[in-house]
Order: C-alpha cells, then sequence, then structure tokens
C-alpha cells in the first residue's frame, strides 16, 4: 500500500526513547496500535525506533481495568448537538463521544509519573484511523485517495436508524459530507479542496482532489470539521437534541445545564491488543458544573474523577488537598494575540497602517509578566503565528531560528523609537477591545490578561483604554461582532484567542484569506503565495520552512501580534491511572477515553 | 458628613430647628437610644466619606485625581506581587493582577454609592409621585394605578433588572459608565413598584384626617394640599424606605455582577471583586473575598440597621407596614 | 368571603393581561439591530432575507402590533411560548422540568427562613431592647446583609477542605428520587431562607411588639397566665396572620434569588436557564420564562390573600 511521503517523513523521527519506555511499561495495552494498521509500509525504512509502536514494545500483558464510568466535567453545548450548524468547541467536545471521523488524532499511554504530555511533539495530531481503517492516495499527484472503513462499524441501535444497528457504509459518509458542506455557515471552507466525494465499492469512499492538499489527512481527523452524522438522523431533524452515531459510546440522555450521559458501545469496532473490545469502560458521566469551587469540592468528595482544566494557581492547593491526585499538563495551543483595525490594511489608515507602529504595540508587551499571571509561575512558551502547542512551532526566544523574535522582547524604549520615526513622539491614543468575562471557565487567563495590558503599553507611550464587549452578540458575531466582523474604529486593536485548530495551514487560511477569521481583512498578496505553496505541500519538512517563512513574514509586518500561551492543567484521581493524551481534548471521548481505564475497586462515590 | 446632618435634621425636636446645639443634642439622644443604628450611622457615613474622597477628583472638580484616601489608583498594577496575603504595605492583600486591594475596596465604594443612591433616589421620586397621587385621588383612579403596580411588583427585581440591563446593553453599547448608569436607572424603576405601594397606604391614612378636610372645605387646591399637608407627613415613610432600599441597591449591585451582568473592568466595584477573582480564588486566597464582601454586608446591614432605628423613632406605627417592602429583595 | 375571593380573582385578570403586555415588549424594546445580531447567532450565514424572517418569526415580530400581541397571548393560554432561539425545542417543553425545581427550592428556603426567623422575631419583641433583642436582630441583619453567592461559596470550600464533603453531584427530580432530591435542594434553600429571615424576623418582631401592646394581652397577663401560654397562644397566634402577606410578598425575592444558587449548586432549575438565556440572547426563551415567573408570582399572591381572608376571623365573616 503507498503511503503519501508526507506520513513517511513524519514516521522516521517519531519514536524516542522514551516512548519505548512507556509504551513498555503499559504492557503493550498502550497506543492506538490499531492506528497503524492500515499504514502498512511507512515503517520498512530502518533507523532509531523503528517497527510499528506496537512491535517496538515488548508486551508484558497487564490485564486492562474494565468497567466503571468515567466522570467528568465539560463546557455545556446549550442545546445544540449538531457541530455543523455550531461551530464551537462545546458541541465538538460532546460529539467526540458518539460519533466518528473518518480519521483522528494520535495520543499516547500518559506516564503518571510526569505531567508532560508523553506523546513526542513529532506526532502531535498525527492522524490515525478511526472510522477510515486504511487509506491510500491511488494516482501519482495524490489527487484521489480512497478510504476503506472499518469492518463491524455500524450505528447505534437507535431510532431513527433503520434498521437499527446497520453497518456504516460508504453512501453513508458521503451524505454527511453533503451535510457537511451545506449545513456549515462556512460552507466548509476547511475542506473546499475536495472536489467529490463518491462511494467505490461497498466498503470504500473515493475521495476527489481539486488540486494538490498536503494537510486533507489531518483536515479530516480535525474536530472542527467533518463528523459522519447519519442520513436518518440529518433527515429527523432531531440533530440537535440526541446523537446517534457509530462512535464508541451510546447517548443515553443529555440536559442542557445538567449532564450529557452515554454508555459503552458494545459494538464498537475497535479492539485492544490482546483483542478485548473498546472502550473498557462502562460510560461516561459528563456533567456541566459551571463553578469551579464546586467541581473542585465533587472531585475531591470522589464523585468525579477529573478535572480537564485547573487554573494554574489551584493546582498546588487541590494537589495538597486530594493527595492521590495525578497532575497532567496540556500543551498550550490557545492563539492569544491582538490584532489591528481592518481600515489600517484596507484604507491604508494611520496609525496601524505602519508596521513600525504595530512592531512598537509588540514590543511593549512583557510577555513574561503576561505569562506569570497565566501560569502563576508554572511556565509556558511564547506564541508565534504558530501557537506553541502545534507543530512548526518556531520559538520567538530563539534567535538563531528565528532573529525575527527581537520584535518579540519587552523593549517600552525601542517601542518609543519606533512611534517617534512612524510621527508619533507623543504617544498614542487608542482603545483596547475585549469580549469581558467570555473564557472565565474555560479560559481563566484571558480577563486579566487583558486587564494587564493598558499598563504595558502605557510605558511605550501608548495609552489604552479598555472596551469590554458581549461575546455571543458582539465578540463572535460573524454579521457585526468585532472579532468576526472587525474593528470599526483607527486607532483601536483588539485582544484575541483563538482556539486551536489541528493543523497551521488552517490557521492561516482563516487570518490571511477571505474569511470571518482574518480578524484584520490582511490582503498580503506574497502571505497568500506561501500560503498557496503550504496548502499543496505534502512534504512534513518542507511544509515546516514555508510555515517559517509565513512566520517571519508576520514578524517583519507584525500583522498580529501573537502573544504567550501557559500551561494548562488538569488533575485525576489516582483510580484513573491509565489514560491517553494529545495535544488536542476537543475529540477526546474518541481518542482518549477509548482506551482510559478506571481501577473500579478503588473509585469512590 | 452631609448624611449625618442630613438624619440629626430629621429626628431633632422642631422647637431647636434654629440651634446648631440641638442638632448635637439630637444625634446624642438617637445615640443612647438605638446604639445600633448610631453604629450604623458612623459607618454609612465613613462609606460616604471614602466614596467622595478616595481620589482627589471631588476636590479639585474632577481636574485631577491623585488617590487621597486610598494608597494607590484602583488599577495599579504590580505583576509581581500577585495574590498576596494582608501585609502592612498591602493590609488587604493583592489581587490576582498585583492591584492594591485596600485601595481596590476604598474606589469601589464609589460604585456602591453610586448605583445605590442614585437607584434610590430615583425610586423615591417615583414611588412618591405615584403613591401620593393614586392614594390622594383614589376612586377608580386608584385602583388603575394600582393595577399597573400589581403588574410591576409581580416580576422578581433580579430576574427583570437583568433582562433590563441586557436589553440597554443594546441601545447604549458598552461605555462602563453609561452602563452603570443604565443598571442604576433599572435599579430605581424597579424598587419604585413596591415603595409606592407603601407610600400610597401612608397617604391614605393621613387622607383620612380632620386637617386635610378642612384644608379641602376652605377650597385649597389639589396641588396645594398634596404638598403643605400630604407630603410632609408622608416624608418619614420615605426617609426610612430609602434608607432601607439603600441596603438592598447594593446587594443587587453585587449579586448582578456575580451574574456577570455588572459594571465591567476596570471599574472597581465590591460586587464584582467579590464574584470573579474572588470565589474562583477563594481556596489559595480567601482574604481576596473576604474584604470586599464584608464591605457590601457591613454595608447593607448599617442601612438596614439605621433604617430600622429611624422608623422607631420617626413613627412608631410604621413599624410593620414599611418592614413589608424592606429587606432583601435581590438576590 | 365569597364575594372577596371573586372581587380578588376578577382583579388578577387585569393584572395577568397587563404582565402578558410587558413580557411582550421586552422583544419589542430591543434595539433594531437585533435582527441582524440574531441572524448571525443562530443561523447560517449567508441565508440572508430568509434567515432574517425566520428570526422575525420566531420572536413574532413580522405583523402589526396588535396582531402580534393576541397572537403572543393567545399562544401564551393555550402553553404555546414559541421556539427557543438557540435549541429550536418548544419553550414550554424545555420550562415543564425547570420550573417545579425552582418553586420547590423556593418553597423550602421559605420554610427555613420561617423557622429561623419566628422564634427570633418573637424573642426579639418579647425581650425588646435588651442585648437579646440586640443581637437577635444583628444576626438576622447580619445574615440577610451577607451576599448569597459569597455564602454559597463558603459552604462549598469549607465542609469540603475540612471533611473532604460535596452535595450530590447529579441533581434527581424529587419524582425520582425524594430523598436525594431533598438533600441537595436543603442546601441552597437553607442559604437562601437565611437571607430572607431578616425580613420576617423584622415583622414578626413588630407584630408581636403591637399585640403585646393590646388590651386582651394585659387581660391575659392579669388572669395570671404563664408567660408561655400569654406569648404563644395569645399574642403570637394574632401576630402571625400579617406574616403570611409577607410571605407572599416574598415570593419575587425568593425566585430572584434562586437564579444566583441554582447557578451556584448547579440546580437545573429556572433561574439559572434564564440567566443563560440572556447571555446567549436566546430572547423567546427569556419572555417565556419571565412570562412564566410573573405566573407564578399572581397566583402565589392570589393565594395569600385567600388564606389570609381565610386565617383572620374577623375578615371570613365580614
Amino acid at each position: 500500500m503507498e503511503q503519501s511521503e508526507y506520513w513517511s517523513r513524519f514516521w522516521q523521527r517519531r519514536l524516542t526513547r522514551r516512548r519505548v519506555l512507556t509504551t513498555a511499561a503499559w504492557g503493550g495495552a498502550g497506543l492506538a496500535a490499531a492506528g497503524f494498521v492500515g499504514c502498512g509500509d511507512d515503517d520498512d525504512d530502518g533507523g532509531e525506533g523503528t517497527g510499528s509502536p506496537t512491535g517496538a514494545a515488548s508486551p508484558t500483558v497487564a490485564q486492562p481495568f474494565t468497567g466503571g464510568r468515567l466522570r467528568l466535567t465539560a463546557s455545556d453545548p446549550a442545546g445544540n448537538l449538531d457541530a455543523h450548524k455550531n461551530i464551537t468547541f462545546t458541541v465538538q467536545v460532546a460529539n467526540g463521544a458518539c460519533y466518528s471521523r473518518l480519521l483522528r488524532s494520535m495520543t499516547a499511554p500518559d506516564d503518571p509519573s510526569t505531567p508532560e504530555l508523553d506523546l513526542p511533539k513529532a506526532d502531535w495530531f498525527r492522524p490515525v484511523p478511526d472510522l477510515a481503517a486504511e487509506y491510500e492516495a491511488v494516482d501519482d499527484e495524490s489527487l484521489t485517495w480512497n478510504f476503506k472503513l472499518q469492518d463491524g462499524a455500524v450505528w447505534h441501535s437507535l431510532p431513527p436508524i433503520n434498521p437499527l444497528g446497520r453497518p456504516v457504509v460508504p453512501d453513508d459518509v458521503v451524505a454527511a459530507f453533503e451535510y457537511y458542506r451545506t449545513a456549515r455557515p462556512d460552507k466548509g471552507i476547511n475542506l473546499a479542496a475536495i472536489d467529490s466525494m463518491t462511494a467505490a465499492g461497498t466498503d470504500t469512499v473515493q475521495v476527489k482532489l481539486k488540486q494538490p492538499f498536503g494537510p486533507l489527512l489531518i483536515m479530516l481527523s480535525s474536530p472542527s470539521d467533518l463528523w459522519i452524522y447519519p442520513p436518518e438522523l440529518i433527515e429527523s431533524g432531531e440533530m440537535n437534541s440526541k446523537m446517534v452515531g457509530s462512535g464508541p459510546w451510546v447517548f443515553k440522555s443529555y440536559q442542557q445545564g445538567v449532564s450529557m450521559i452515554a454508555d459503552k458501545n458494545p459494538n464498537y469496532w475497535e479492539k485492544d491488543e490482546q483483542g478485548n473490545p473498546l472502550p473498557y469502560l462502562d460510560g461516561l458521566d459528563q456533567f456541566y458544573i459551571t463553578d469551579k469551587n464546586q467541581e473542585i469540592s465533587q472531585y475531591s468528595a470522589g464523585q468525579l474523577d477529573t478535572i480537564l482544566s485547573l487554573p494554574a494557581q489551584l493546582v498546588d492547593t487541590v494537589m495538597d488537598q486530594v493527595s492521590d491526585s495525578i497532575l497532567s499538563q496540556t500543551v498550550a495551543n490557545l492563539l492569544f494575540f491582538l490584532f489591528f483595525p481592518p481600515s489600517a490594511f484596507q484604507a491604508n489608515k494611520p496609525p496601524f497602517n505602519d508596521p513600525n507602529v504595530r512592531k512598537a504595540v509588540s514590543l511593549a508587551i512583557n510577555r513574561d509578566a503576561l505569562l506569570n499571571l497565566a501560569s502563576a509561575g508554572k511556565g509556558g512558551v511564547w506564541h508565534n503565528l504558530v501557537n506553541g502547542g502545534t507543530f512548526w512551532w518556531v520559538d520567538p526566544q530563539d534567535s538563531s531560528a528565528f532573529p525575527e523574535g527581537e520584535f518579540f522582547e519587552h523593549n517600552p524604549q525601542k517601542a518609543k523609537e519606533l512611534l517617534t520615526a512612524a510621527g508619533f513622539a507623543d504617544g498614542l491614543d487608542i482603545n483596547l477591545h475585549f469580549t469581558n468575562n467570555a473564557y472565565v471557565n474555560a479560559v481563566p487567563s484571558y480577563n486579566p490578561q487583558a486587564e494587564a495590558l493598558p499598563q504595558m503599553l502605557a510605558e511605550a507611550g501608548i495609552n489604552a483604554t479598555l472596551v469590554p464587549h458581549d461575546y455571543q452578540s458582539e465578540w463572535i458575531n460573524p454579521q457585526v461582532g468585532i472579532f468576526l466582523g472587525g474593528l470599526q474604529e483607527d486607532n483601536a486593536i483588539a485582544w484575541a484567542l483563538e482556539t486551536p485548530v489541528p493543523h497551521p495551514w488552517n490557521q492561516f487560511v482563516n487570518q490571511f484569506t477571505d474569511q470571518p477569521r482574518n480578524h484584520s481583512k490582511i490582503n498580503d498578496p506574497d502571505m497568500l503565495a506561501l500560503i498557496g505553496d503550504l496548502g499543496a505541500e505534502s512534504d512534513f519538512d518542507r511544509g515546516s520552512k514555508i510555515a517559517l517563512s509565513i512566520m517571519k513574514r508576520n514578524a517583519e509586518m507584525m500583522y498580529y501580534v501573537p502573544a504567550v500561551g501557559a500551561y494548562g492543567f488538569g488533575v485525576r484521581r489516582g483510580w484513573f491511572e491509565r489514560t491517553y493524551d494529545g495535544p488536542t481534548s476537543y475529540g477526546g471521548y474518541t481518542e482518549e477515553a477509548v482506551r482510559s481505564q478506571i481501577d473500579v475497586s478503588q473509585q469512590q462515590g | 458628613m452631609a448624611k449625618a446632618a442630613e438624619t440629626a435634621l430629621v429626628l431633632a425636636p422642631p422647637e431647636s430647628h434654629r440651634r446648631a446645639r440641638g442638632w448635637f443634642r439630637g444625634l446624642w439622644r438617637f445615640a443612647r437610644r438605638k446604639p445600633l443604628g448610631a453604629f450604623s450611622a458612623i459607618i454609612i457615613a465613613s462609606m460616604l466619606l471614602a466614596a467622595a474622597l478616595a481620589d482627589t477628583q471631588v476636590l479639585t472638580g474632577f481636574a485631577d485625581s491623585q488617590p487621597l484616601l486610598a494608597p494607590d489608583h484602583f488599577d495599579k498594577q504590580e505583576l509581581t506581587a500577585t495574590l498576596e496575603d494582608p501585609s502592612w504595605e498591602h493590609p488587604f492583600g493583592t489581587d490576582q493582577l498585583g492591584r492594591d486591594m485596600l485601595s481596590r475596596v476604598i474606589y469601589g465604594t464609589r460604585t456602591s454609592v453610586l448605583v445605590g443612591l442614585g437607584s434610590v433616589v430615583l425610586a423615591a421620586m417615583i414611588a412618591t409621585t405615584v403613591g401620593v397621587v393614586s392614594g390622594y385621588f383614589g376612586r377608580w383612579f386608584d385602583v388603575a394605578v394600582q393595577r399597573v403596580v400589581d403588574v410591576w411588583i409581580s416580576f422578581p427585581a433580579l430576574v427583570l433588572l437583568l433582562t433590563f440591563v441586557e436589553i440597554a446593553k443594546g441601545h447604549i453599547g458598552l461605555d462602563p459608565k453609561r452602563q452603570t448608569a443604565a443598571l442604576t436607572v433599572a435599579l430605581g424603576v424597579l424598587l419604585a413598584g413596591g415603595a409606592s405601594r407603601v407610600i400610597r397606604s401612608a397617604t391614605l391614612a393621613i387622607k383620612n384626617n380632620a386637617y386635610v378636610d378642612a384644608a379641602i372645605c376652605l377650597g385649597a387646591s389639589h396641588p396645594r394640599i398634596i404638598l403643605l399637608h400630604i407630603l410632609p407627613n408622608v416624608a418619614p415613610v420615605i426617609i426610612v424606605l430609602t434608607t432601607l432600599q439603600l441596603g438592598t441597591a447594593i446587594l443587587a449591585e453585587a449579586t448582578v455582577s456575580f451574574l456577570g451582568f455588572g459594571v465591567p473592568p476596570p471599574l472597581p466595584s465590591w460586587g464584582q471583586m467579590l464574584s470573579r477573582d474572588g470565589l474562583l480564588f477563594f481556596r489559595v486566597d480567601p482574604w481576596l473575598a473576604f474584604f470586599p464582601g464584608m464591605a457590601i454586608a457591613l454595608a447593607v446591614y448599617s442601612f438596614n440597621m439605621l433604617g430600622d432605628s429611624l422608623r422607631d423613632v420617626l413613627d412608631p406605627r410604621l413599624r410593620g407596614s414599611v418592614a413589608v417592602s424592606s429587606g432583601r429583595s435581590v438576590g | 368571603m365569597g364575594t372577596y375571593v371573586l372581587r380578588r380573582l376578577l382583579l388578577a385578570i387585569p393584572t395577568l393581561l397587563g404582565v402578558t403586555f410587558l413580557v411582550f415588549l421586552i422583544v419589542r424594546a430591543l434595539p433594531g439591530d437585533v435582527i441582524e445580531i440574531i441572524v448571525g447567532q443562530y443561523t447560517p450565514a449567508g441565508l440572508g432575507e430568509e434567515a432574517r424572517e425566520q428570526v422575525r418569526k420566531d420572536l413574532g415580530v413580522d405583523d402589526p402590533f396588535l396582531v402580534e400581541y393576541f397572537q403572543f397571548l393567545g399562544g401564551a393560554l393555550t402553553g404555546d411560548l414559541g421556539t427557543s432561539l438557540q435549541s429550536r425545542q418548544p419553550v414550554t417543553s424545555e420550562i415543564q422540568d425547570r420550573l417545579p425545581v425552582t418553586l420547590e427550592l423556593g418553597i423550602m428556603a421559605m420554610f427555613f427562613s420561617l423557622i429561623i426567623a419566628l422564634p427570633i422575631g418573637v424573642l426579639a419583641a418579647v425581650r425588646q431592647d435588651s442585648w437579646a433583642d440586640y443581637l437577635a436582630r444583628s444576626t438576622a441583619i447580619g445574615f440577610l446583609a451577607i451576599p448569597s453567592f459569597w455564602l454559597g461559596t463558603i459552604v462549598i470550600v469549607y465542609p469540603n477542605v475540612w471533611w473532604n464533603w460535596a452535595p450530590p453531584i447529579e441533581f434527581k427530580y424529587f419524582w425520582e428520587d425524594p430523598v436525594d432530591n431533598v438533600y441537595m435542594l436543603s442546601i441552597p434553600a437553607a442559604i437562601l431562607g437565611i437571607g430572607l429571615a431578616g425580613s420576617v424576623m423584622r415583622l414578626t418582631r413588630a407584630q408581636m411588639l403591637e399585640v403585646l401592646r393590646q388590651d386582651y394581652i394585659r387581660t391575659a397577663w392579669a388572669k395570671g397566665l404563664q408567660e408561655r401560654s400569654v406569648v404563644m397562644r395569645h399574642a403570637f397566634k394574632n401576630a402571625f396572620i400579617p406574616i403570611i402577606t409577607l410571605i407572599g410578598l416574598q415570593v419575587p425575592i425568593v425566585i430572584g434569588g434562586t437564579v444566583v444558587l441554582e447557578t451556584i449548586f448547579n440546580i437545573p432549575g429556572m433561574g439559572r436557564y434564564l440567566v443563560e438565556a440572556i447571555l446567549v440572547r436566546n430572547y423567546t426563551v427569556v419572555q417565556g420564562v419571565n412570562l412564566l415567573i410573573a405566573l407564578t408570582v399572581i397566583l402565589s399572591n392570589l393565594a395569600v390573600d385567600v388564606a389570609y381572608v381565610y386565617l383572620d376571623p374577623r375578615l371570613r365573616h365580614a
């Protein structure tokens, strides 16, 4: 079976020593081994750590824990279970339990003794099979792809599936793709390179591309994009109130503001290496608890198995109080940044039409102080245009790899000089827009960072007044919102964050092409050319070089001012020792929870 | 101070009006009879002082705003000294951005006093107009007006307040000062409904007095009777009611902030300090919630206690009727 | 008494109409660009006029004013409160599970407030201006002054830090598991009750003072009855009747209070539902919840008034 060069490059440098060790320690129960079945010949070129990951581990077979229910909190999808009609992470998280995608992202068994992510960076967002067991390009230009569906993949035995529990057939995937393209407000722009999706035989879906599209596989694994919904459910008009899919968990109930309950899918296609059926757990209980104190109390009382997102300031106190807690650290893949008004780029309006003024803003920001504020001294990264939690990120503090990082340093003096050179010797009065309290629970550092910015900017002579906005109506509203519609004043900047996308290409397309998420309505032909090249590139290293050029271009022009990403933290109880982690959690119920194990004999509550 | 003087004016027996010494005597008598009320009056006076003199704005006619009573400006951040416990340098500790909490609590007084006083004065004006006119004219007019009041008080104030604030946002935008103003007006209108009922009953009681009948017989006009005979006699009810409602208004502002609809940053308000970082970091730094929480509790306690004491002193007969419409009507 | 009840019922009709009209005005008071905002938020972009049409239809703002009002009124009478803009479910069906929860919480809170306030109020009156009076009143008003969300957080955090305690995580309806249900609701109900107790205590004290000055109490003392008998049998029974009125007036306050406590304690009631709806500009839900809450208040006031007349013999025979 032919493997695209893109992935074979990936394969060659992935298996670190540490990973082999953790895999061994887990007795081969680990790794999404099934994920490699379809990838065939990718490992035949030897080298360090070759062989399939499963093979690399000498399996000292540990009996998996089975049974138990995983109890956790999440953000409430607020009455919406259709991830296409409402493109937000809350719905995507919920969908991850019950629906499949064609591919999913790789995860690794989590080593409980260290908080860091155990999946090597080179494997972040690496696509592995989900509903598609095998996939390959069938022509030389990689324009036609075949995706062979899993044997034994069936729909859940719930109405309106007709007949109940019928197999997933290629036509279902085609219908789901059709729905994806028509139902979404963005018309499925991320997969616009797909010309057609058709059934090819009884178990294969054929994808034809309009042009070469390097990110195809990652984009098919993205929880923000193609979910495989059954045609019966799409037609029934009940997409919002229930989930009937082919994923590892069978939907039981959803009550807005209360909970989403799902049981394990007894007919799930996936098996572990010993042939045990997956998932190991009996079910998922997801509670929508909005009060952090309440969530921590529930956790310490043993009524929750994990807290997925714990503010850094609270980590020590929770670890102290609940002594069997296992700490895990998540990568910083929320891109915090500042953006400028469209008028600067569209109509050449001062002050922000001048790159020097934009650079002055960047130089005024004290990134270390922002990082400390968000992480309570527990660390993080300086973002580049590519966020610090994604492959291809280049550290702006690494002056040899990224000399343009000089514009990321905290240097109010230089900022003043640049402002003077731009004709603003007396400083600048601006408004600083942000969305107030929108992320209090999910991203508690957003608001305090916004409040910290004016004092930093003032040091460089930029006098910023905070202007708060309502999230739903004034921020992400594509008609009139600042985040998606752009700033309406000339003397204004905005403080924002982008939720992670699995591929930097996706983010560049959002930020620089004719898209709502091109927040500043930037139109730079050089940048567009680079992004076009990147989209067509299927080689990982060459892609990485193009991405670097894009980051350099951004730093020179300072279209967006990237800020910092603090590490996120989560805790789980000792009995929830065996789990998986990866750089994204949006599809986590498929990727991580399907192999998670709970020691029922220890579990409280 | 102004507030204490006003209180004295009301309390002092009529014959000592002209003499300043009489004020002090009246105050002293009040303090001896109502120690809790006097204690509350002192707290309220300090609160008003803190609001006025947090910085030099009021003294300099808004030309300058250097911190005066507050050690620092409310938004002065020190990102290396965050979430600190109380110390000599920061008696109330610091918040997540390293801002001095004492300064923020002092500045926060301003928001509470502005929203509280503003809304209550507005409520008193509306309630007096509606209550007196409705009670005085009576008959079908009264019946009709009271049906409107029925509707008015059928909505839980907090529920209607949230709805109002959100609708107002769409009209006035997100300027913090205008939002604070909108909150004040909405709260004032809401508090007026119940208050107008109490004032109406007081008006009804007074209307039946012989001297009102006499004035009517002498051919006095309605406005004259209302202004000269009804209003002065309803005034004690209004004063007591207003004092009690100030506590309600301050709690309401705090509650609305907790639910995320309150005064936007960086303007400090007690409710906002208590509800955001204050509650999020409660496990690591309970002081963060303690001081703004105590400020709210103390203010509400004082207005209620003072209101009770004033009522006992001004008119013991009012006990029942005013109690009904006072206390906690929001949150 | 029959005529009184009848008159009271008749008077409730204009109030009900007024309430529906005010609720109806909520959506009409929205700024003009709200259609654009909602279209942007809830429907796929690019549908243009078609989407706007749908939003106008959902909000019921596509007809002349009076026609709209009568449509709204008709809908309300038949239990049709429109469709939630967000979930596209009927508002009525989303509310029907939540209303009983809020009512239950409210009734429990009132119960708590009475068992705290009545003894303290009676004690404060009997020992007027003593240290016990000051202490009792200070405590009651002190509780009234503490923001409920602060008290709620203290209750969530400290027992947990000390004893690893937490309330049950999963909400159970009364008909599913009465024990769990009452256990879970009793904590926020107690917090809410403590806050309400201040006003009830105050009125109890005032009424008791009033009654204790009456001639028949003097007679009772003169007969040489014991203090307990005078206070409880003669004075309190009479003082209690006006307190019932206060309970009626507190219904809106209680419902307002549940908004906060439902949020902290994760209880799926009306209050939390409303806050969430306001935050995402789900105006049909805002409209429906406001209407139902107002109806609840009017009906409970009606019930209290009727009970008052029934309990007071002077009025019953009038």
